[in-house]
């Protein structure tokens, strides 16, 4: 099937399911915002007074209250951070409402741990949303709060990943996320091996969590979905802030037109670890001088420009660009090396609502990431880098009709990916390797919510995509490559993802909801070590490497009780045609990508459980998640299954947050997580005068327990200069636990080599860790 | 592995240890053969029963894991069969032997192992390549006083060939044993090769008087140029070199948290270890140049 037909297909059904419209004269419709950084506000209570009707808005911040039967309402506007509006409307309203609200004073300064947040509202379980504030609480790790450490802290995320830059949702692996900034897709979301994200978050307003259940305009990934979105740049929000850290330093600022229709937000981030190389060098010996030998750099650049052509249409550009370079050179062991690894993205986009409510939101969307490894060791050298390009044209149109709240849309993308171009010189051979896929995919999705009463609301989404590979595509031992001019499709996925999701409000505070979700996934994170690394590459789709997919099912039960807000979710999930690079493969010859695979499949489930509230100065949090995840792989232990390294059976967090006046606020968090598996010799055997190891299995130990305790102190400074100044102090892992990176064993010998002693080693990375850092904004 | 390695040690020289407790999961005995035939000598066969790892090590364990009640037979392509005898050897550990007394290693030739021991039988069989000519070994000096040694390997047979490098220090007082990284192969297209031996301990344990090896605080892998150093270069079949390939990298890789560990190679079928045929080259000897 030729590329242009498909296109043409498509475009057939997406302009025949626009043309429909709805359209009720007895319904007040309209969206809550915040009135300083026009952000839409989620959760927002809407009652009509002297009424017993009520709703609540969306994660646009929609709201529509319908069934109106006389010539006036006045509605009671209210939002525990915002000020409560009161508004009459005469009916028939015009057909599209607006309502900013105005933040409350005592709010716009830090706050802490809140227990304000409510998911009940939202229909599908698994949804989590972190706002700016919520962000900048937390304990600072190295100077800086970090967006991604923040949302490992929900129940079902994994949060003790020293050293690991990759992201565990609910049993999924490190490259089943699909991070989002501004709905740019972002491949690579860390720097410093995993101790930052990429996302800023002095630029950062507010992020969405989908664990596993997503409405179907998300493209899939098996595991979650991180929706991160800048502040917009608007007039009431000018303000330059920033960040002095221990490492890195961080500046953003929000500009905008005097008449509003302009505005840019940006934010900069530099780490100075050169700097500690030029200070080591004053008290350090060369030889002991780590930072003489190393270096280690990183750089992002962040922002977006807004321009409202009118009330009701909006456009921005997008954009960010982050590198991270390391270099190694140690001539006492002949190694050199450096690497270099990044993203970079920018999209254009235009929101628009028409006079008739439909809001359509169009994206154009260019990303880039690459890495690159260049090294030698004792006269060997090795090349390897990985490229990803992906063009993508995002449509969306969404109306509300009655109970209805529909959206569908239409998106279009192209990849060009080489994941793997190798090169190794060794003694007198020269091993290469390197192919490039172009693929490309089309993807249609509905989705519908129906409030079916007042009590009960139903979703039901479906995303069809048809993936595509185009040539050149060489299959396994066919020499012949053919030219890409020709416009075959050389192979072909079509592929369903329904959503499913209901929500029962049992009274006006406790809910329950189920979700089941087919998610697809069409490109692969092939990690390149058994843990995360920046070098990770992706693949797509081949006819060998078929799209992993995944069932997930999930029920939750909310519950608001004498100011206490309780979740439980309970999930399961099943993971088919996973992949697990295989680098052991014999180097003597070329290899295919494709051939570098194992394939397998994965289980997953467990329950999740939090409960937050605040009482008087002092806030808290609960989250526990008890669960377990396994993998098959046919190539390993005969196909046996087996723990997924990262299968966490016990994983709490505890927050506490406490503020003692205007000046001084403190928090606390304790997090306990049962150790990760990892794979150790069972049995050991002699071999030509020395010990050999002897596995029975994969993932067949577990380390010990990971948990630490981190403490952070806020003191406000006084100024008539800066809107906001404030000194941080951090303690990371106060009581200084050793927790486990790695283990390995070491055979001792002495002078009889009869006797041996045997000791296990565990490989710690961060031991107690002090932080200062000051945040102002002006 | 190289990526994978590099980022260890940066990660390493920020990193803590400690000694820590581990329960010693369920593991069952294997049969262990660790036998080789060298071409133009006896066969070796070193018989013992693997052990669970985290078990307590002493002389009377160890050899108690020896297996000194098997019966050996070998067999080659040539037509000659033999019951290897049982010997003691002090020069090298566990230290029993099972030998061949008549039969030597041929090249071109192939030998079938069956060994009955506690009522199973386990079988193995090898070739003997043709082995690779060295012309020369010679040191390249990394510092004033050590070098990393290389040797200029020649290859005429056509055929992909695997190599397996074994070194002796006599610095060290040890015996024969393979160098770090032990095992090539060589591209048919490649007649010849400079081949890193890279220095290694006779074992890759941790001494508990560290400072009493000779090279203790050398640079890795390199050699003082003072010391006289045998260097025995051999050819393997392509089975042999995955065996030991799989079981070198696995070891060179115990510290290496990055490294996926699957099941190791064998081609001892009931049992595992090797059972390598090895057409060896003469040893050649590394000497330093005099100095006035």
């Amino acid at each position: 099937m030729k590329f242009g037909s498909l296109i043409h297909h498509w475009l057939i059904v997406i302009t025949l399911l626009f043309l429909s419209q709805w359209l009720d004269a007895s319904c007040i419709k309209g969206y809550i915002t915040d009135n300083q950084s026009h952000q839409p506000i989620q959760d927002v209570n809407i009652r009509v007074n002297n009424s017993k009707q009520a709703t609540a808005t969306d994660s646009t911040g929609y709201f529509e209250i319908c069934d109106l039967n006389t010539l006036s309402v006045t509605l009671t506007i209210s939002h525990t951070a915002y000020e409560t509006l009161t508004i009459t409307i005469e009916l028939p309203a015009k057909q599209l409402q607006y309502f900013p609200l105005l933040p409350k004073e005592n709010l716009t300064q830090e706050v802490l741990i809140e227990g304000k947040k409510t998911t009940q509202r939202e229909l599908m379980p698994g949804i989590q949303t972190l706002n700016q504030q919520d962000i900048l609480k937390m304990p600072q790790f190295m100077g800086e709060t970090d967006v991604l450490k923040a949302v490992q802290l929900m129940p079902g995320i994994q949060a003790a990943n020293e050293g690991n830059s990759g992201l565990y949702v609910r049993g999924g692996g490190a490259g089943h996320n699909l991070f989002l900034l501004d709905k740019m897709e972002l491949m690579n979301p860390s720097h410093l091996m995993g101790i930052y994200s990429v996302f800023n978050p002095l630029t950062t307003h507010h992020v969405d969590v989908y664990k596993g259940n997503a409405p179907s305009q998300y493209e899939g990934r098996l595991a979650s979905i991180i929706d991160v979105a800048s502040q917009h740049p608007v007039r009431e929000n000018n303000f330059v802030a920033g960040n002095i850290g221990n490492l890195a330093s961080n500046l953003a600022l929000s500009q905008s037109s005097k008449n509003g229709k302009w505005g840019i937000i940006a934010g900069v981030r530099r780490s100075y670890l050169e700097a500690l190389s030029l200070t080591s060098s004053a008290v350090l010996k060369d030889e002991d001088n780590y930072f003489k030998e190393n270096s280690y750099n990183f750089y992002d650049f962040n922002g977006k420009i807004r321009y409202a052509a009118n009330e009701n249409s909006f456009f921005y550009l997008t954009w960010y660009i982050g590198n991270d370079n390391f270099g190694i050179n140690n001539q006492s062991v002949g190694y050199t090396a450096k690497s270099q690894w990044g993203n970079g993205s920018i999209a254009l986009a235009w929101d628009r609502t028409s006079q008739k409510g439909f809001r359509f939101n169009h994206l154009i969307n260019y990303t880039a990431a690459n890495s690159q490894f260049d090294g030698n060791i004792i006269n060997n050298q090795a090349y390897f880098s990985s490229r990803l390009k992906q063009l993508s044209f995002k449509n969306q149109v969404s109306q509300n009709y009655g109970k209805h709240q529909l959206h569908a849309g239409l998106d279009i993308y192209g990849y060009q990916i080489t994941p793997f171009d190798f090169n190794y010189i060794y003694l007198n051979d020269t091993l290469s390797q390197k192919e490039t896929f172009r693929n490309g995919s089309l993807s249609l999705y509905v989705g519908d919510t129906y409030k079916i009463n007042m009590r009960n609301e139903i979703y039901a989404g479906i995303r069809l995509t048809d993936y595509l590979g185009f040539e050149p595509y060489t299959t396994v031992g066919d020499s012949t490559t053919k030219q890409y001019s020709s416009g075959e499709v050389t192979h072909h996925y079509f592929r369903l993802s329904p959503t499913l999701s209901f929500q029962h409000r049992i009274n006006e505070s406790s809910s329950f909801k189920a979700a089941y979700s087919l998610n697809q996934q069409y490109t692969h994170l092939a990690s390149i070590g058994t843990i995360p690394l920046p070098n990770d590459f992706w693949v797509p789709s081949t006819p060998q490497l078929k799209p992993e997919y995944s069932h997930q099912l999930t029920l939750g039960y909310y519950n608001q009780w004498r100011g206490i807000q309780y979740t439980v979710e309970v999930y399961g999930k099943q993971m088919n045609n996973l992949l697990l690079l295989n680098l052991n493969t014999d180097n003597t010859q070329t290899h295919h990508t494709e051939e570098m695979f194992y394939k397998g499949k994965g289980i997953a489930y467990g329950i999740d459980m939090s409960a937050e509230s605040a009482w008087k100065r002092l806030n808290y949090a609960f989250k526990y998640s008890l669960g377990h995840s396994q993998r098959s792989f046919n190539a390993i232990s005969n196909g046996d299954w087996f723990n997924d390294k990262y299968d966490r059976i016990h994983d709490l967090n505890v927050l506490l947050g406490y503020r003692l006046n205007q000046r001084w606020d403190f928090s606390a968090l304790w997090i306990y997580a049962t150790g990760n598996t990892t794979t150790l010799p069972a049995g050991r055997w002699w071999m030509m005068g020395t010990i050999m190891n002897d596995y029975n299995g994969y993932n067949n130990f577990r380390m010990p327990a990971y948990h630490r305790l981190d403490l952070s102190m806020n003191y406000h400074l006084k100024s008539n200069i800066f809107k906001e100044s404030v000194l941080n102090f951090s303690l990371i892992n106060a009581y200084n636990r050793m927790n486990p990176y790695f283990i390995f064993y070491k055979v001792y010998m002495d002078e009889n080599r009869y006797n041996l002693q045997i000791k296990v080693n565990q490989v710690s990375l961060f031991p107690i860790m002090p932080s200062f850092s000051w945040r102002f904004k002006f | 592995m190289k990526l994978t390695l590099f980022i260890l040690i940066a990660l390493m020289a920020t990193a803590c240890k400690k000694e820590i407790e581990l329960e010693q999961p369920y593991y069952e005995k294997q049969v262990v053969v660790d036998g080789y035939i060298e071409s133009g000598h006896y066969a070796y066969i070193f018989l013992t029963a693997s052990s669970p790892f985290l078990t307590e090590y002493d002389s009377v364990s160890i050899t108690e894991s020896f297996l000194n009640n098997a019966t050996i037979t070998l067999t080659s392509s040539l037509g000659e069969t033999e019951v290897l005898t049982l010997f003691r050897q002090n020069t090298f550990f566990p230290p029993f032997v099972y030998r061949s007394v008549s039969i030597k290693g041929v090249v071109g030739a192939t030998y079938q192992l069956d060994v009955k021991v506690g009522g199973r039988l386990i079988t193995a069989s090898t070739t003997i390549p043709v082995p690779p000519v060295v012309d020369s070994v010679y040191m390249e000096p990394s510092t004033d006083s050590t070098g990393i040694l290389k040797s200029r390997l020649h290859f005429n047979t056509g055929e992909n060939s695997y190599v397996l490098m074994q070194v002796k220090s006599t610095l060290s007082e040890e015996n024969f044993h393979a160098c770090y990284n032990p095992v090539l192969s060589i591209n048919a297209d490649n007649t010849q090769a400079i081949a890193n031996i890279l220095r290694s301990r006779e074992n890759n344990m941790y001494y508990v008087h560290p400072k009493k090896d000779y090279y203790y605080g050398y640079p890795k892998f390199q050699y003082s140029l003072n010391d006289s150093i045998l260097v025995k270069i051999g050819s393997l079949d392509q089975e042999g070199f995955q065996v030991m390939k799989s079981v070198f990298l696995d070891q060179a890789s115990n510290e290496n948290p990055f490294i996926f560990h699957n099941d190791l190679m064998t081609n001892i079928n009931g049992g595992i270890g090797r059972w390598t045929g090895i057409g060896v080259a003469p040893v050649l000897i590394y000497k330093p140049k005099k100095t006035i």
